[in-house]
């Protein structure tokens, strides 16, 4: 399968403080990839580097197939992109700016944003200043959905909206995704949305990428173990085949491990090691997010949040 | 695609423009009617107290037509221009053509009023009327005043404060020249390059002259 999205090394400082390092994305062609990451993570500046409108200081990055920066003419041609604030003119009415917004895309499709405004219930002579939060994205939505775009770089899209304005978005998202096979790449910190919709996910945290995986593999992979460990195996996560990324030690019931990695057949193990495997719990992407930025930040080789 | 950003230029620079096209109509008028003689040298310098108007009013249309092209880039910090997909070169290229073509609209209204001004035989004898060089003149001016603001409008806000430290600097050496008690000022050096033919600006000055010899 090729990738919509490649970078490679990618490299970008902003300010004294603040860096991209060696990011290296793939987002695979048809897939729809959550962007994780806290706020002041790097989702933004790395969307904006993706898109050309930053220059990296190094690394390579290749966009449906066009190097970037250099490419960016013929490769923003096939992206749809929502960023992160309105960019919008407000000036202009909802039908100017859909008319403006039409003159540059040869792959605009009339139809379908009509179809879009009627849905989205805007109309076409309101003014872009006295919109709505949720008529603005819901705006944003249709200009990037009706170029018929091959890759939709969402930047927070739904941030701020209410549930119902945020489901309609979702649901058009979707419907275009669905018929057309494009592909998403969505940068979120509300988690629990996109663990509805990602079939890929990449968490960001202080400028480096540091988890790029299946959504699939992760909710598999990232469990809380309920252990009792025996006279012998108090520390037996040190051994463990598997990472446990915290440790909270518990009652007489014993203690819950939080790990990543984990397959059933490994009970096998951590009981040969004097741990008693009691029960194996499901994370959602939530939790299992908020862990993996604690293990991230933890000191190097030392489970977070428990005792040590 | 010019055709858009032509439209959304207009739809920005509408209001002030049409103010500036009514002046523009204005003066030619109100320079005629307010003679109050009719021997040539007093038309004649009266008419060169109006050069200024003239010449101020094409500043202005060049000024105003300059930050509507990016006073809205400038509130979104440019994602939406470079969001698109067309090379960034003919982005500045439409916006600036799209507000050059907008210098024809107060040139012609100024145009339009020097020939009705002076249709009825107001012009003394000895001197002739000069309608299409005055509008030629104009608009020339108010293309250089375009480009001058575009070029900084169209710049970073780094780049602003860089021009204005640089006026400032130019203010603060001429009064230590002076306070030093040398017969030297940078302001009218400067004035003098700039304003002088060839210099940069030198469209804004010469006669702006409706009716002369």
């Amino acid at each position: 399968m090729s990738n919509a999205i490649e970078t490679s090394g990618l490299r970008y400082r902003a300010g004294k403080s603040f860096e991209i390092r060696d990011v290296s994305l793939h987002v695979p062609e048809g897939a729809v990839y959550g962007f994780l990451g806290p706020n002041g993570a790097g989702k933004t500046t790395t969307m904006r580097l993706l898109l050309g409108l930053l220059r990296q200081d190094a690394g390579d990055i290749t966009l449906l197939g066009h190097p970037m920066p250099q490419g960016y003419v013929e490769a923003l041609a096939k992206v749809g992109y929502v960023p992160e604030r309105p960019h919008l003119y407000p000036t202009f009415t909802i039908g100017e700016s859909i008319a403006y917004h039409a003159a540059f895309f040869a792959t605009w499709d009339e139809a379908h944003a009509r179809d879009l405004a009627a849905r989205f219930e805007l109309p076409g002579d309101r003014k872009v200043a006295a919109l709505s939060k949720g008529e603005t994205g819901k705006l944003m939505m249709l200009l990037a959905l009706a170029q018929r775009p091959r890759l939709l770089a969402l930047d927070e899209p739904t941030d701020g909206l209410d549930p119902v304005v945020r489901r309609d978005v979702l649901e058009a998202l979707l419907d275009y995704v669905s018929s057309s096979g494009a592909t998403v790449f969505i940068s979120s910190h509300l988690v629990h949305e996109l663990e509805r919709i990602c079939d890929w996910i990449g968490v960001m945290d202080r400028g480096r990428l540091i988890a790029e995986l299946p959504m699939e593999e992760f909710r598999a992979g990232i469990k809380r173990l309920r252990v009792v460990p025996g006279a012998r195996g108090s520390d037996a996560w040190k051994s463990a085949p598997f990472a446990v990324l915290a440790r909270h030690e518990g009652d007489a019931r014993g203690e819950q491990w939080l790990v990543r990695g984990w397959k059933p057949e490994m009970a096998a193990a951590v009981e040969a090691q004097g741990v008693s495997v009691r029960e194996v719990m499901d994370l959602d992407l939530e939790e299992g997010f908020v862990e993996l930025l604690r293990s991230f930040r933890a000191p190097a080789g030392e489970p977070s949040n428990g005792a040590r | 695609m010019f055709a858009a950003m032509l439209r959304a230029q207009w739809r920005w620079a509408r209001l002030p423009i049409a103010l500036l096209t009514v002046l523009a109509f204005a003066i030619p008028l109100l320079s005629v009617r307010l003679l109050e003689a009719s021997d040539p040298r007093y038309v004649m310098a009266t008419m060169q107290q109006w050069a200024v108007a003239y010449a101020a009013l094409a500043g202005l249309v060049g000024l105003f037509l300059a930050l509507a092209a990016w006073s809205s880039d400038h509130r979104g910090r440019h994602v939406y221009a470079l969001a698109l997909p067309l090379p960034r070169w003919r982005f500045v290229l439409n916006r600036y053509a799209a507000g050059a073509m907008m210098t024809v609209v107060p040139t012609l209204a100024l145009l339009v009023s020097a020939f009705l001004a002076t249709r009825n035989g107001v012009v003394p004898v000895g001197l002739h009327t000069y309608i299409g060089a005055l509008a030629l003149r104009f608009m020339l001016a108010s293309l250089v005043g375009f480009s001058v603001f575009f070029l900084v409008a169209s710049s970073s806000a780094r780049m602003a404060a860089y021009v204005l430290s640089a006026m400032v600097a130019i203010v603060v050496a001429d009064i230590l020249l002076n306070s030093a008690g040398l017969d030297y000022s940078l302001t009218s050096h400067i004035m003098d390059v700039v304003f002088a033919k060839p210099g940069l600006l030198a469209a804004f000055t010469g006669r702006w002259m409706l009716l002369d010899v």
